[in-house]
Protein backbone atom coordinates (compact mmCIF):
# COMPACT_ATOMS: atom_id res chain seq x y z
CA UNK A 1 0.00 0.00 0.00
CA UNK A 2 3.05 2.37 1.02
CA UNK A 3 4.37 1.34 -2.36
CA UNK A 4 1.59 2.01 -4.24
CA UNK A 5 0.99 5.60 -2.95
CA UNK A 6 4.46 6.46 -3.09
CA UNK A 7 4.31 5.20 -7.03
CA UNK A 8 1.41 7.31 -7.50
CA UNK A 9 3.09 10.24 -5.81
CA UNK A 10 5.93 10.49 -8.03
CA UNK A 11 4.27 9.58 -10.94
CA UNK A 12 2.02 12.66 -10.49
CA UNK A 13 5.27 14.34 -10.17
CA UNK A 14 7.41 13.54 -13.04
CA UNK A 15 4.78 12.64 -15.63
CA UNK A 16 3.68 9.04 -16.99
CA UNK A 17 7.03 8.59 -19.32
CA UNK A 18 9.45 8.81 -16.81
CA UNK A 19 6.87 7.14 -14.49
CA UNK A 20 6.45 3.73 -16.34
CA UNK A 21 10.59 3.58 -16.07
CA UNK A 22 10.15 4.24 -12.31
CA UNK A 23 7.40 1.58 -11.67
CA UNK A 24 10.33 -0.99 -13.47
CA UNK A 25 12.88 0.05 -11.63
CA UNK A 26 10.44 -0.68 -8.07
CA UNK A 27 9.58 -4.08 -9.95
CA UNK A 28 13.05 -5.10 -11.18
CA UNK A 29 14.02 -4.49 -7.37
CA UNK A 30 11.71 -6.20 -5.82
CA UNK A 31 11.20 -9.06 -8.31
CA UNK A 32 15.07 -9.39 -8.11
CA UNK A 33 15.07 -8.84 -3.52
CA UNK A 34 17.66 -5.82 -4.35
CA UNK A 35 19.87 -7.59 -7.07
CA UNK A 36 18.96 -6.29 -10.30
CA UNK A 37 18.40 -1.94 -10.28
CA UNK A 38 17.72 0.19 -13.09
CA UNK A 39 19.00 3.78 -13.43
CA UNK A 40 17.69 6.45 -15.52
CA UNK A 41 19.85 9.60 -15.79
CA UNK A 42 19.19 12.83 -17.58
CA UNK A 43 22.76 14.45 -18.46
CA UNK A 44 22.20 18.41 -18.18
CA UNK A 45 24.53 21.45 -18.55
CA UNK A 46 23.80 24.89 -16.19
CA UNK A 47 25.36 28.01 -17.05
CA UNK A 48 27.52 28.77 -14.47
CA UNK A 49 26.02 32.27 -13.26
CA UNK A 50 27.78 35.41 -12.56
CA UNK A 51 25.21 37.12 -11.07
CA UNK A 52 25.11 35.72 -7.10
CA UNK A 53 21.68 33.97 -6.73
CA UNK A 54 21.51 34.87 -2.98
CA UNK A 55 20.76 38.60 -3.59
CA UNK A 56 23.17 39.91 -1.17
CA UNK A 57 21.61 37.76 1.55
CA UNK A 58 22.79 34.20 3.64
CA UNK A 59 25.82 36.22 5.11
CA UNK A 60 25.56 34.06 8.36
CA UNK A 61 26.63 31.01 6.29
CA UNK A 62 29.66 30.19 5.69
CA UNK A 63 30.65 27.89 2.77
CA UNK A 64 34.26 26.13 3.11
CA UNK A 65 36.36 24.06 0.49
CA UNK A 66 37.10 21.29 2.47
CA UNK A 67 40.50 19.15 1.85
CA UNK A 68 40.19 15.59 2.23
CA UNK A 69 41.16 14.89 5.78
CA UNK A 70 38.25 17.79 6.71
CA UNK A 71 36.11 16.30 4.65
CA UNK A 72 36.54 12.75 6.03
CA UNK A 73 35.80 14.08 9.34
CA UNK A 74 32.33 15.95 7.70
CA UNK A 75 31.36 13.14 6.10
CA UNK A 76 31.70 10.72 8.95
CA UNK A 77 28.40 10.52 10.26
CA UNK A 78 26.48 10.39 6.83
CA UNK A 79 26.02 7.78 4.33
CA UNK A 80 28.84 8.35 2.36
CA UNK A 81 32.03 5.47 2.25
CA UNK A 82 35.06 6.39 3.43
CA UNK A 83 36.61 5.02 0.14
CA UNK A 84 34.32 6.86 -2.47
CA UNK A 85 35.13 10.28 -0.84
CA UNK A 86 38.96 8.96 -1.10
CA UNK A 87 38.17 8.13 -4.72
CA UNK A 88 36.66 11.53 -5.48
CA UNK A 89 39.87 13.48 -4.35
CA UNK A 90 41.86 10.75 -6.21
CA UNK A 91 39.62 12.25 -9.22
CA UNK A 92 40.98 15.70 -8.36
CA UNK A 93 37.31 16.52 -6.85
CA UNK A 94 36.63 19.46 -4.82
CA UNK A 95 33.68 19.41 -2.34
CA UNK A 96 32.88 22.61 -0.74
CA UNK A 97 30.05 22.48 2.54
CA UNK A 98 28.12 25.43 4.15
CA UNK A 99 27.85 25.93 7.83
CA UNK A 100 26.12 28.00 10.03
CA UNK A 101 27.53 28.46 13.37
CA UNK A 102 29.64 25.08 13.12
CA UNK A 103 26.32 23.42 11.73
CA UNK A 104 26.86 21.42 8.51
CA UNK A 105 24.05 22.23 6.00
CA UNK A 106 24.75 20.87 3.22
CA UNK A 107 27.64 20.28 0.16
CA UNK A 108 28.08 20.21 -2.94
CA UNK A 109 31.29 18.41 -5.13
CA UNK A 110 32.43 19.28 -8.57
CA UNK A 111 35.43 18.61 -10.93
CA UNK A 112 37.07 19.87 -14.09
CA UNK A 113 38.18 16.41 -15.30
CA UNK A 114 36.50 12.98 -15.78
CA UNK A 115 34.43 11.95 -13.56
CA UNK A 116 34.05 8.49 -12.48
CA UNK A 117 30.36 7.57 -11.20
CA UNK A 118 30.04 5.94 -7.78
CA UNK A 119 26.50 4.42 -8.49
CA UNK A 120 26.83 3.12 -11.85
CA UNK A 121 29.88 1.96 -13.78
CA UNK A 122 30.24 5.15 -16.14
CA UNK A 123 32.47 8.11 -17.02
CA UNK A 124 31.27 11.62 -17.33
CA UNK A 125 34.12 13.30 -19.49
CA UNK A 126 33.31 17.38 -19.28
CA UNK A 127 34.26 17.94 -23.53
CA UNK A 128 36.21 21.39 -22.62
CA UNK A 129 38.03 23.39 -20.29
CA UNK A 130 35.45 25.31 -20.15
CA UNK A 131 32.74 23.01 -18.11
CA UNK A 132 33.21 20.68 -15.03
CA UNK A 133 31.24 18.09 -13.59
CA UNK A 134 29.09 18.41 -10.51
CA UNK A 135 27.96 16.00 -8.26
CA UNK A 136 26.32 14.91 -4.95
CA UNK A 137 24.75 18.29 -4.34
CA UNK A 138 22.38 18.24 -1.21
CA UNK A 139 21.51 20.05 1.79
CA UNK A 140 19.86 18.78 4.60
CA UNK A 141 15.81 18.18 4.77
CA UNK A 142 15.65 20.63 7.63
CA UNK A 143 17.70 23.61 5.91
CA UNK A 144 16.22 22.57 2.63
CA UNK A 145 13.84 26.61 2.76
CA UNK A 146 16.69 28.08 3.89
CA UNK A 147 19.93 29.99 1.71
CA UNK A 148 22.28 27.18 1.90
CA UNK A 149 21.92 25.75 -1.58
CA UNK A 150 22.15 28.92 -3.12
CA UNK A 151 25.03 30.23 -1.22
CA UNK A 152 26.55 26.68 -2.15
CA UNK A 153 26.18 27.66 -5.86
CA UNK A 154 27.12 31.19 -5.72
CA UNK A 155 31.09 29.97 -4.11
CA UNK A 156 30.98 27.13 -6.90
CA UNK A 157 30.28 29.80 -9.70
CA UNK A 158 32.60 32.34 -8.07
CA UNK A 159 35.65 29.79 -8.34
CA UNK A 160 34.49 28.22 -11.57
CA UNK A 161 34.35 31.48 -13.28
CA UNK A 162 37.69 32.47 -12.25
CA UNK A 163 39.18 29.35 -13.35
CA UNK A 164 37.44 30.33 -17.06
CA UNK A 165 34.78 27.49 -16.55
CA UNK A 166 31.00 28.63 -17.92
CA UNK A 167 29.17 25.32 -17.74
CA UNK A 168 28.67 22.87 -15.49
CA UNK A 169 27.45 19.54 -16.45
CA UNK A 170 25.45 16.91 -13.74
CA UNK A 171 23.24 14.07 -14.00
CA UNK A 172 20.39 14.06 -12.44
CA UNK A 173 17.94 10.39 -11.66
CA UNK A 174 14.75 11.06 -14.17
CA UNK A 175 12.71 10.22 -10.81
CA UNK A 176 13.84 12.59 -8.45
CA UNK A 177 11.13 15.26 -9.50
CA UNK A 178 12.73 18.35 -7.28
CA UNK A 179 16.35 17.99 -8.62
CA UNK A 180 14.59 18.08 -11.97
CA UNK A 181 12.58 21.19 -11.15
CA UNK A 182 15.54 22.84 -9.77
CA UNK A 183 17.62 22.59 -12.49
CA UNK A 184 14.88 23.36 -15.03
CA UNK A 185 14.66 26.70 -12.57
CA UNK A 186 17.97 27.85 -12.77
CA UNK A 187 18.54 27.00 -16.77
CA UNK A 188 19.73 23.74 -17.10
CA UNK A 189 19.90 22.70 -20.99
CA UNK A 190 19.50 18.86 -21.89
CA UNK A 191 22.27 17.24 -23.23
CA UNK A 192 20.93 13.56 -23.29
CA UNK A 193 20.16 10.32 -21.17
CA UNK A 194 20.89 7.56 -20.56
CA UNK A 195 19.58 3.99 -18.78
CA UNK A 196 21.60 1.68 -16.68
CA UNK A 197 20.45 -1.89 -15.63
CA UNK A 198 22.56 -3.30 -13.14
CA UNK A 199 21.75 -7.43 -12.60
CA UNK A 200 24.94 -8.93 -10.56
CA UNK A 201 27.83 -7.87 -12.27
CA UNK A 202 26.81 -7.05 -15.30
CA UNK A 203 25.49 -3.80 -16.49
CA UNK A 204 23.53 -2.86 -19.31
CA UNK A 205 23.49 0.75 -20.53
CA UNK A 206 21.23 2.55 -23.23
CA UNK A 207 22.10 6.35 -23.82
CA UNK A 208 21.22 8.77 -26.47
CA UNK A 209 25.04 10.12 -26.08
CA UNK A 210 27.81 8.09 -27.58
CA UNK A 211 28.67 5.16 -27.32
CA UNK A 212 24.58 4.72 -27.43
CA UNK A 213 25.18 0.89 -26.09
CA UNK A 214 27.34 -0.79 -23.83
CA UNK A 215 27.85 -4.31 -22.10
CA UNK A 216 30.14 -3.99 -19.22
CA UNK A 217 30.89 -7.53 -17.32
CA UNK A 218 33.05 -6.30 -14.58
CA UNK A 219 34.12 -3.00 -13.39
CA UNK A 220 37.33 -2.17 -15.34
CA UNK A 221 34.66 -1.72 -18.36
CA UNK A 222 32.35 1.06 -18.08
CA UNK A 223 31.07 3.71 -21.10
CA UNK A 224 32.98 7.03 -21.52
CA UNK A 225 30.39 9.48 -21.87
CA UNK A 226 31.85 13.29 -23.42
CA UNK A 227 29.59 15.87 -22.56
CA UNK A 228 29.19 18.83 -24.49
CA UNK A 229 27.86 22.24 -23.37
CA UNK A 230 25.93 24.58 -25.95
CA UNK A 231 28.17 26.07 -27.33
CA UNK A 232 26.18 29.51 -28.17
CA UNK A 233 26.91 30.97 -25.32
CA UNK A 234 30.50 29.65 -24.52
CA UNK A 235 31.77 33.15 -24.44
CA UNK A 236 29.17 34.36 -21.10
CA UNK B 1 -7.26 37.91 5.76
CA UNK B 2 -6.23 41.52 4.59
CA UNK B 3 -3.40 40.97 2.00
CA UNK B 4 -4.38 37.73 1.23
CA UNK B 5 -5.19 38.40 -2.08
CA UNK B 6 -1.69 40.41 -3.23
CA UNK B 7 0.46 37.66 -1.32
CA UNK B 8 -1.66 35.07 -3.25
CA UNK B 9 -1.07 37.04 -6.51
CA UNK B 10 2.87 37.71 -5.55
CA UNK B 11 3.00 34.05 -5.01
CA UNK B 12 1.95 32.97 -8.28
CA UNK B 13 3.83 35.36 -10.09
CA UNK B 14 7.34 34.73 -8.59
CA UNK B 15 6.60 31.00 -8.84
CA UNK B 16 4.72 31.06 -12.02
CA UNK B 17 2.14 28.79 -11.15
CA UNK B 18 -1.69 29.56 -11.12
CA UNK B 19 -2.74 30.64 -7.71
CA UNK B 20 -6.32 31.85 -8.20
CA UNK B 21 -7.73 28.78 -6.19
CA UNK B 22 -5.42 29.17 -3.49
CA UNK B 23 -7.47 29.47 0.08
CA UNK B 24 -5.24 30.46 3.37
CA UNK B 25 -5.78 26.93 4.45
CA UNK B 26 -3.75 25.49 0.79
CA UNK B 27 -0.68 24.33 1.94
CA UNK B 28 2.74 25.16 0.20
CA UNK B 29 5.49 23.36 1.44
CA UNK B 30 5.92 20.25 0.41
CA UNK B 31 2.56 20.67 -1.89
CA UNK B 32 3.55 23.21 -4.12
CA UNK B 33 6.60 22.13 -5.90
CA UNK B 34 7.79 24.68 -7.39
CA UNK B 35 8.50 26.30 -3.98
CA UNK B 36 11.79 25.19 -3.39
CA UNK B 37 14.64 27.13 -1.82
CA UNK B 38 15.51 29.28 -4.94
CA UNK B 39 11.82 29.93 -5.20
CA UNK B 40 11.37 31.41 -1.67
CA UNK B 41 14.66 34.07 -2.70
CA UNK B 42 12.52 34.99 -4.87
CA UNK B 43 9.14 35.18 -3.23
CA UNK B 44 10.63 37.18 -0.54
CA UNK B 45 12.19 39.83 -2.21
CA UNK B 46 9.37 40.17 -4.45
CA UNK B 47 6.82 40.57 -1.01
CA UNK B 48 9.27 43.17 0.38
CA UNK B 49 9.20 44.75 -2.62
CA UNK B 50 5.09 45.02 -2.98
CA UNK B 51 4.96 45.83 0.62
CA UNK B 52 8.15 47.78 1.41
CA UNK B 53 9.03 45.44 4.43
CA UNK B 54 12.73 43.95 5.27
CA UNK B 55 13.16 39.98 5.67
CA UNK B 56 15.86 38.97 7.65
CA UNK B 57 17.45 35.55 6.69
CA UNK B 58 16.39 33.86 10.15
CA UNK B 59 13.00 34.86 8.91
CA UNK B 60 13.21 32.30 6.39
CA UNK B 61 11.56 29.32 8.04
CA UNK B 62 9.11 26.55 7.25
CA UNK B 63 6.89 27.77 9.55
CA UNK B 64 5.70 31.11 7.73
CA UNK B 65 5.69 28.60 4.65
CA UNK B 66 3.55 26.40 5.29
CA UNK B 67 0.05 27.92 4.11
CA UNK B 68 -0.98 30.74 2.31
CA UNK B 69 -2.38 31.77 5.51
CA UNK B 70 0.38 31.62 7.58
CA UNK B 71 2.90 33.72 4.94
CA UNK B 72 0.19 36.16 4.98
CA UNK B 73 0.28 36.56 8.51
CA UNK B 74 3.84 36.78 8.47
CA UNK B 75 3.57 39.73 6.12
CA UNK B 76 0.77 41.00 8.02
CA UNK B 77 3.10 41.04 11.27
CA UNK B 78 5.90 42.62 9.33
CA UNK B 79 3.45 45.61 8.23
CA UNK B 80 2.50 46.31 11.38
CA UNK B 81 5.48 44.64 14.18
Amino acid sequence: MIMKSRLLKTVRQIGWYNGGWYALAMLIGTLSRGRWSLYKYRLVAQAVAREPLCRGRGGTIEVRALDALACAAAFSALQRRAEVIAARYRQGAQCLAAYRAGELLGFLWFTAGPYQEDEVRARFVPATQQACWDFDVQVFREHQLGLAFARLWDEANRLLHARGVRWSCSRISAFNAASLLAHRRIGARELGGAVFVRCGRWQWTAATLAPYLHLSRDPASFPQFRLEPPCSTSNR
Amino acid sequence: MQHLEQVRTILGGALGVPTAHFSAASALLGSVPELDSMAVIGVIAALEEHFGIVIEDDDISARHFATLGSLTTFVQEKLSP
